[in-house]
């Protein structure tokens, strides 16, 4: 059976050492450092390796969640931590100048990992005022034939990220 | 050819009424009459006057009339015509030409009793779905709700949430022409999947009208995440529905176990809110994706999902 | 984008300690300041290497090795040392914000490199003070 990883990326700031965070059962692994950089004016600390949290199965089983740096500059993590995965979550952060233009970005990257399993993706901060509609978001789909969910989350809330592993789950089940 | 009736109204205002009626009709697009008894086109109902203003007016409006409320308040907390008293020839004249407006434009009461066949509601998605209908007022008991769909956004007063009140046996649905002052404007509450869910919970167990059942669907988007939240069949249906080539009922039954009734009320949510079309024909190619790994077994993602809903540890 | 740069002065002496490095043992080829955050700052390599992709990955390996000493209930990560079949890559904090990465053949004395590199981290942690 393969390893029950799912993988949560996205730009810096989007929220993914929050998302894990809010659903793990452990306190999280972190590997956050000072920001130096842009960044700093947004967020004191971010992730520069992965962060990790894990739910438990009633069987016994345990879910891995991995976060992955958000910066390009971190791909080389983005390779390593997909290795294995069972699908991907990208969180879109619309307070950000080009929400879009994130989405494109990460689609692109992490393509042959979509290709091989599945992606959900939840759009945070949906109430700022210049941020895109999520048609706009889901007309970035459209050259593939597939349509993954993309659904409006508040990443602080249990809740909305058990919904989008639920969205994942539901994908990689029935969407193959 | 309209008749008018009235119920609780004093026999002075009677009288009055009957013969503004008279030196109404050079002044109104239609001919109206008054009618002693029967089932008029409108009735006008003295709200003061009558112990149970509310079933009266429910009654009329189950059988499609139109009731206007007539009462010395000049502020009225449902989207009703109304006149204030006293009766004058010119405040009849202006609520006469509104009802003939909207009984043109088809914005008639559409309700929805105990007892009725499934069609019947299924005949609002209809006027939803062809535009005719973008307004609704859906009441049932003590609760009343102004649904705005152009606009995704609703107000709801009384004790029932919204979807318990689509759902409930008694709920009566009127049809509002927009520019009627809607009662409720000062509290609307933004609901992305507002479409989604009238269609769901208003379906009759039959398609909107223009879908056969026998079609191939294609999701285009997936529900909004609120939707996803009240329902939680939507992640399982919106993911084989959004397959490369679709999936007809039959399939989804089969792939999912899920009732075809179920699947029958989230394919008219999705019509409705323009997120699923027809696909001609399979071209599903999905399995033939090199490289794809073994996926888990069904049970492992049960239980993933089982975990879920849990409260944390 | 703004980043963290060495005034003119600060480079003057990183280049200088460099160079004291490379002069106290020939196996040093390469010599880097990093951000935490994963940005080169100053290098002297003597091959040429991808300075901002290693700064990135230097940044996130030393982020891993506190990660790992706090779980394993140890105290403070001082190094993270990555031992090749044809060389080592060391590497350590300066102060809070940034990182040294001292990279070496086989011919290097692990201890040897140990005390260049922790030299030279406590020299630059002054400078910058």
């Amino acid at each position: 059976m393969p390893e029950i990883k799912l993988i949560i990326t996205g730009p810096p700031g989007a929220g993914k050492t929050t998302a894990i965070e809010a659903i793990s059962e452990t306190p999280p692994v972190r590997t956050d450092t000072r920001t130096t950089d842009d960044l700093s004016s947004v967020k004191d600390e971010t992730t520069v390796a992965m962060d990790f949290g894990e739910i438990t199965l009633e069987s016994g089983e345990k879910v891995f969640l991995y976060g992955t740096p958000g910066q390009r500059r971190f791909e080389f993590m983005w390779k390593i931590l997909v290795e294995g995965g069972l699908g991907l979550i990208i969180l879109v952060d619309c307070s950000r100048p080009d929400p879009i233009d994130d989405l494109k970005m990460y689609l692109e990257n992490f393509s042959d990992f979509i290709e091989r399993t599945g992606v959900v993706v939840g759009i945070t901060r949906t109430s700022e005022p210049d941020a895109p509609e999520l048609t706009e978001f889901y007309e970035c789909l459209e050259s593939n034939d597939r349509v993954f969910p993309i659904l409006d989350v508040d990443i602080r809330e249990r809740e909305d990220v058990a919904l989008l592993i639920n969205a994942l789950v539901s994908t990689l089940e029935f969407s193959r | 050819m309209k008749t008018l009736s009235c119920k609780g109204l004093t026999d002075k205002d009677q009288l009055v009424l009957r013969s503004l009626v008279d030196l109404m009709i050079s002044r109104t697009s239609d001919d109206w009459t008054y009618s002693e008894e029967g089932e008029s086109d409108v009735v006008i109902v003295d709200t003061d006057n009558l112990s149970d203003p509310r079933n009266v007016i429910d009654e009329i409006e189950a059988r499609n009339g139109v009731a206007i409320e007539y009462s010395n308040s000049n502020t009225s907390d449902t989207s009703r015509l109304r006149i204030q008293k006293p009766l004058r020839a010119a405040n009849l004249i202006s609520v006469f030409n509104s009802v003939e407006s909207r009984l043109t434009r088809g914005e008639i009461p559409y309700t929805n009793n105990t007892g009725n066949t499934a069609g019947d509601t299924a005949g609002i998605l209809d006027l939803i779905s062809a535009g005719k209908a973008t307004l609704l007022r859906v009441s049932s008991r003590d609760s009343s709700c102004v649904i705005d769909l152009s606009s995704c956004r609703y107000s709801i007063r009384g004790s029932l949430s919204l979807a318990e009140l689509l759902v409930s046996p008694e709920k009566a649905i009127t049809t509002l022409a927009p520019e009627e002052p809607q009662g409720h404007e000062d509290d609307w509450q933004p609901m992305p999947s507002l479409q989604w869910l009238v269609g769901m919970k208003l379906s009759g167990g039959e398609l909107i009208g223009n879908l056969h059942a026998g079609s191939r669907f294609k999701l285009h988007h997936w529900p909004p995440a609120d939707l996803a939240k009240l329902e939680p069949q939507a992640m399982t249906l919106s993911a084989i529905l959004s397959r490369k080539s679709g999936a007809t009922i039959d399939e989804v039954v089969a792939k999912s176990g899920i009732p075809d009734s179920d699947i029958i009320r989230f394919i008219n949510g999705a019509y409705l809110a323009k997120a699923i079309s027809i696909r001609a024909v399979s071209t599903d190619t999905e399995d033939d994706t090199p490289n794809r790994p073994e996926p888990p077994s069904k049970g492992l993602f049960d239980m993933i999902r089982n975990r879920l809903t849990r409260k944390p540890r | 984008m703004s980043q963290y740069k060495f005034s003119e002065r600060s480079e003057a002496f990183c280049q200088d300690m460099f160079q004291q490095m490379l002069d106290t043992s020939d196996a040093i080829y390469g010599i880097l300041i990093s951000t935490v955050d994963g940005h080169d700052v100053s290098k002297h390599f003597l091959k040429e290497m991808p300075a901002s992709k290693l700064s990135a990955m230097m940044s996130s390996i030393l982020a891993l090795g506190e990660t790992i000493a706090v779980e394993a209930q140890q105290q403070r990560c001082r190094y993270v040392i990555v031992e090749n079949s044809d060389g080592y890559i060391l590497t350590l904090k300066i102060k809070d914000k940034l990182i040294l990465s001292v990279i070496a053949t086989t011919n290097a004395n692990l201890g040897m490199l140990h005390s260049v590199s922790r030299n030279a981290a406590e020299k630059l942690a002054a400078h910058l003070r």
